[in-house]
């Protein structure tokens, strides 16, 4: 009886040690693989930032140099006087923080009655939405120009702003298929106690959405920071152009002088601001489940 | 068919105000381009003139007479049935491991999304000095062996595969769609599953997984929408070469629609694009009802 | 688009800096409209220092002034421009400058769009393009559909422009069916040559006052500096006689093509609106780029390209680095090597031909045309830009900036005192005097569709899928019904 007892305690002690054994190398595996991967991952950025400090002669050198000597900082003060960075800078923001806001709202409305409502003719339309992503912009960018001339509309901001404040396919779908994870009861007991849909859309599904919310404006602002075509086509006056197309005068194939360093710096800074956004957005999305504490 | 109640009009008043500010924007902006691109694909179109009707011309042409399409067909079909799975399947992955439980989480989650905001014309630079014959950093080690280098970008059977290994590599966004789906599965049914003495792989399958297919749903469509479509990093790395091996889709209607004023060939060319995409994400959705599981409903 | 616009290099920096004064500014018509305030530069050299200053020194040229042009509404020109480095840009902000400041009631609004193609095409689809537009779109494209103004009642009125102070070829490839649509500006220069590092040819024990003459030449001297490894690893190269020079490749109305100039015959017959492929010169053409790429080996030479990129302009260039021989290019090279490898020596000549042409040597001055899109309200003023833009004024402007030579014969002055350090560049100068046959680029309606099927049917006989017979009769096909099917109008006259 005691020698059992003893057994058993003994055996719970080695398994237990077993599992802290395995809990730990399981740690240990999984800071060995993150940590690895991440080089991998930010090598570019290691590149660009690398390059981006090089002096004339260090950014052709063969083998590739890894540590520039000397390390020119005053590459960034340069690079961002060529261009009126400034100006440009600005010129991206009044697009993308208007183009944000209108696809956050527009979007989430479209994507609520796509997902909670079910009217007739819903699945019709949204494969209607979908299919307006299926065909290239190659071939639809000519008649919607001519269409933005008719409007005289050219040569402004709003063919790039306007269209985002009546949703776009794809935030929509992305949205949609996060508003259909959320529990149908919970709409139905706010329908009972006499909320309108507008409510229920607004007190319950966009608070418990807050996570893709997230997701949907950064990557909405991600691509309307990288836009180029648009921009290139719509505008014919560089104190309007965006820093995407202002920035493509450093990568021309007429550059014979040396000036990726420049390229480099100027692309580092123009992404700095996405990178803060995204850290904090991604902050955003972690504390939505730790307040909301979602469907638990 | 259902029975037109009450309740329907009011879902349908619901529904219609809801969406409607996309309809308005179809009715605007978007549908035109559309009907415009297909009245093109019948016509003879340089963009500077006015279109003239031909009927399916352009069609029969691509069917029957353009052996470059065939190439071109065969490398987009390559690149969507290889890269699409293995972009989802390296986002999924890595969300996992970023849902882990670490210190300094947020810093290494924003790592692995940089390769999705590095602007490509600047990605593409990196990757050409990755990946270059000589000294790239793969080729000097390999080299250093005394191995033969990898021509990465240079020979007809690596370049797709390479452009695929860069596509998932930059897959910032799927990977941030899959961790938002992981943080709304609910704690609950991991306890459940724990108290019904569900291993980590058991839990993992029976509830991870389908609590993340409508992301999974989501990223399929998009994926082979965007796949299919692929452009700008193949256009800045290979531009079509070596011998044509990457001459896809996209870039081949480009070629047509901008550089040989051929917009009506372009237009037909995109509305088979239009045709097969479509085909694809109708078999997916109508799949999905088998394996798409929607809390919600 | 870059693979099919044939783009043109800023070259020699070294000279723009080294320049002399008023070169050009000296040659300047002159019957002058009005009293004009000149700039005139003098060069000051501080000794002990290799650099060289510019000073400038403004005195007012009076000249004879004709009687006043009756007044004008005051005009706006927009002029759309694609190059885009600094100098370049400087050069262009000052001519559109200077021409706002003579006092004509003309201002111009100067943007300079990234990727031209695309923006002027749906610009023109949305009916509003640019006044005056120059670089980089497939011209001959927008010729044969009108968009374009024919410029030739305004040449032949113009005081300014006179069709034979032009080098020959130029205006010609600004040609169709009879009607001008442009004028040579900004950067045009001599494309064909031949050009040599010669510490390799001394290494070899070859001459370099001796340079291949002929294809089987070329051939020879291929042999003696190609070197591989014992994986057959390139480590030195020759030449890449077609993908590797933008010239070789080409076939367009800026650029001719070497290929069947050196074999003696045009791709493309204006007359007859025929192409000429098919023919037994195209085919020993295609059987020697055969030979030679079958030689280096195609996967060898890829990734032998790739591990030096950058063209001629940067120091891994595989010309630069001192990696490869010998390019067929352009007169912007000498200017351009001698920024990226300015102790390497280089020479230049005359693109190669086969044996029964051995003695004519040929040459093509290839050039952008300026235009002016049919749908600009202010055509009249958007042509008296366009006589700035080409007058010798600032084809200086662009020089010292760009050293781009402009369409002027009298910028093609082999003894001209800014180009004396390089002396391939002299070659050049002196090619376009002296050639035995100056040949313009030919002005192709689907130009972009012909050249990426040139250039497919030489990558084809690289990898062995086509012999040279098949490559030549296909391409000849292919460009053929493609025309047939996107400009029925021209077979039927």
């Amino acid at each position: 009886m005691t020698n059992t007892a003893v057994a058993m305690t003994a055996e719970a002690l080695q398994a237990k040690r077993h599992a802290r054994l395995a809990r730990v190398a399981g740690r240990m595996l999984l800071y060995v693989t993150v940590i690895t991967l991440s080089f991998a991952f930010a090598l570019p950025l290691l590149w660009m930032f690398v390059t981006a400090l090089k002096d004339d002669p260090d950014v052709f050198r063969l083998p590739p140099v890894w540590i520039p000597r000397p390390i020119r900082w005053q590459n960034f003060a340069e690079a961002l006087t060529i261009i009126p960075f400034g100006m440009h800078l600005l010129n991206t923001l009044k697009i993308a923080v208007p183009v944000v806001i209108g696809t956050v709202l527009s979007c989430s409305l479209v994507a609520y009655g796509f997902a909670r409502i079910d009217f007739p003719g819903r699945t019709f339309l949204f494969f209607v939405c979908l299919a307006t992503m299926m065909l290239p912009f190659q071939v639809r960018m000519i008649p919607l120009y001519i269409r933005f001339s008719v409007m005289g509309w050219l040569n402004s901001y709003r063919p790039l702003i306007v269209p985002a404040f009546f949703g776009g396919a794809y935030p929509i779908f992305l949205l949609r298929q996060f508003f259909m994870t959320i529990p149908q009861e919970l709409s139905d007991a706010a329908r009972i106690d006499g909320c309108s849909e507008l409510m229920i859309f607004w007190r319950i599904v966009l608070p418990l959405a807050k996570p893709s919310l997230a997701v949907v404006g950064l990557f909405t602002f991600m691509g309307s920071w990288d836009n180029y075509l648009g921009p290139l086509i719509y505008l014919n006056d560089a104190k309007l152009y965006p820093l995407s197309v202002a920035l493509r005068g450093f990568q021309s194939e007429f550059w014979e002088e040396h000036l990726w360093q420049y390229m480099m710096a100027a692309s580092a800074t123009t992404i700095a601001p996405v990178i803060v956004i995204f850290y904090v957005a991604q902050r955003t999305l972690v504390e939505g489940i730790t307040v909301t504490g979602i469907k638990g | 068919m259902k029975r037109w109640s009450r309740q329907t009009t009011r879902s349908a008043i619901n529904g219609y105000a809801f969406i409607s500010p996309w309809l308005v924007g179809l009715a605007l902006f978007t549908i035109y381009p559309i009907i415009a691109s297909l009245y093109y694909s019948f016509t003879r179109y340089d963009i500077v003139r006015e279109p003239r009707w031909i009927g399916l011309e352009n069609y029969v042409t691509l069917a029957t007479q353009d052996l470059i399409f065939r190439r071109v067909m065969g490398n987009t079909i390559y690149l969507v049935a290889v890269g699409v799975p293995a972009g989802i399947v390296v986002a999924y992955l890595l969300a996992l491991l970023l849902n882990n439980e670490m210190k300094l989480r947020p810093m290494f989650r924003t790592i692995f999304f940089l390769p999705a905001l590095v602007p490509a014309v600047a990605a593409a630079e990196v990757w050409r000095w990755v990946l270059n014959a000589q000294w790239g950093l793969i080729n000097a080690w390999v080299k250093a062996r005394g191995w033969p280098v990898i021509p990465f970008l240079s020979s007809e059977g690596w370049a797709k595969n390479t452009l695929i290994l860069i596509h998932c590599w930059a897959q910032g966004q799927a990977m941030m769609v899959f961790l938002a789906s992981l943080q709304d599965v609910p704690r609950s049914l991991y306890d459940a599953a724990e108290v019904d003495g569900a291993n980590r792989l058991q839990r993992f399958w029976y509830v991870t997984v389908p609590m993340t297919t409508p992301a999974m749903l989501f990223l399929v469509i998009t994926h082979l929408i965007g796949m299919f479509q692929y452009f700008t990093m193949g256009w800045l790395l290979t531009s079509g070469g070596p011998n044509f091996s990457t001459e896809f889709f996209s870039i081949y209607l480009y070629r047509n629609a901008f550089e040989y004023f051929k917009m009506g060939y372009a237009s037909a060319l995109s509305w088979v694009l239009f045709l097969i995409i479509m085909l694809f994400t109708v078999v997916t959705f109508r799949s999905s009802e088998r394996w798409v599981y929607y809390g919600g409903s | 688009m870059s693979a099919n616009t044939i783009t043109r290099r800023r070259l020699l920096q070294g000279a723009a800096l080294a320049g002399t004064a008023g070169l050009l500014v000296a040659c300047q018509p002159k019957v002058v409209e009005k009293v004009v305030e000149k700039v005139v530069k003098e060069t000051v050299i501080i000794e002990g220092t290799p650099k060289v200053v510019e000073k400038v020194v403004k005195e007012t040229v009076v000249v004879e002034k004709e009687a006043a042009a009756p007044a004008r509404e005051p005009a706006k020109v927009v002029w759309w421009f694609q190059w885009n480095a600094p100098a370049q840009m400087e050069a262009f902000s000052t001519i559109a400058k200077n021409f706002g400041e003579m006092d004509n009631g003309i201002t111009v609004e100067a943007l300079q769009v990234p990727t031209m193609q695309d923006k002027m095409l749906a610009a023109v689809a949305g009916g509003n393009p640019p006044d005056v537009g120059v670089c980089c779109i497939q011209y001959v494209g927008f010729y044969v559909r009108g968009v374009f103004t024919p410029l030739d009642d305004y040449l032949d009125a113009s005081e300014k422009i006179k069709r034979e102070d032009f080098v020959p070829g130029l205006f010609e490839s600004m040609v169709w069916r009879g009607k001008t649509y442009g004028v040579p500006a900004c950067e045009c220069g001599p494309r064909f040559g031949y050009i040599f590092n010669i510490d390799h040819l001394e290494e070899a024990g070859l001459d370099p006052d001796n340079l291949p003459q002929t294809w089987d030449e070329t051939w020879d001297w291929h042999t003696k500096l190609t070197k591989k490894d014992a994986a057959g690893n390139l480590e030195q190269l020759f030449l890449d006689p077609f993908f590797g020079s933008t010239t070789a490749a080409a076939l367009a109305p800026n650029c001719a093509s070497l290929y069947p100039t050196s074999w003696g015959f045009s791709p493309w017959d204006g007359d007859t609106m025929t192409f000429n492929f098919d023919n037994p010169q195209m085919v020993e053409a295609f059987t020697w780029l055969k030979k030679m790429y079958d030689d280096i080996g195609v996967e060898k030479l890829d990734a032998f390209s790739q591990a030096n990129p950058g063209g001629r302009y940067v120091p891994t260039g595989a010309m630069p680095a001192g990696l490869r021989t010998a390019e067929f290019v352009g007169y912007y090279a000498p200017g351009e090597l001698h920024v990226s490898a300015p102790d390497t020596r280089w020479v230049a000549g005359w693109c190669p031909r086969p044996e029964s042409r051995r003695n004519v040597r040929y040459q093509n001055v290839g050039g952008h045309p300026i235009y002016i899109p049919l749908a600009s309200k202010v055509r009249d003023q958007a042509f008296e830009f366009i006589e700035y833009v080409t007058s010798e004024e600032a084809i200086d402007i662009i020089f010292k900036a760009t050293a781009w030579l402009g369409g002027r014969k009298a910028g093609y002055d082999a003894n001209r005192p800014d180009i004396s350090h390089l002396p391939s560049l002299k070659w050049y100068l002196e090619s376009a005097n002296t050639a035995d046959e100056l040949v313009a680029g030919p002005v192709i309606p689907n130009q972009a569709f012909a050249t990426t099927q040139y250039q497919r049917a030489v990558s084809a006989l690289q990898y062995g899928e086509k012999t040279p017979e098949q490559a030549a009769v296909d391409l000849q096909k292919e460009v053929t019904e493609d025309l047939a099917k996107e400009f029925p109008e021209l077979l039927v006259e």
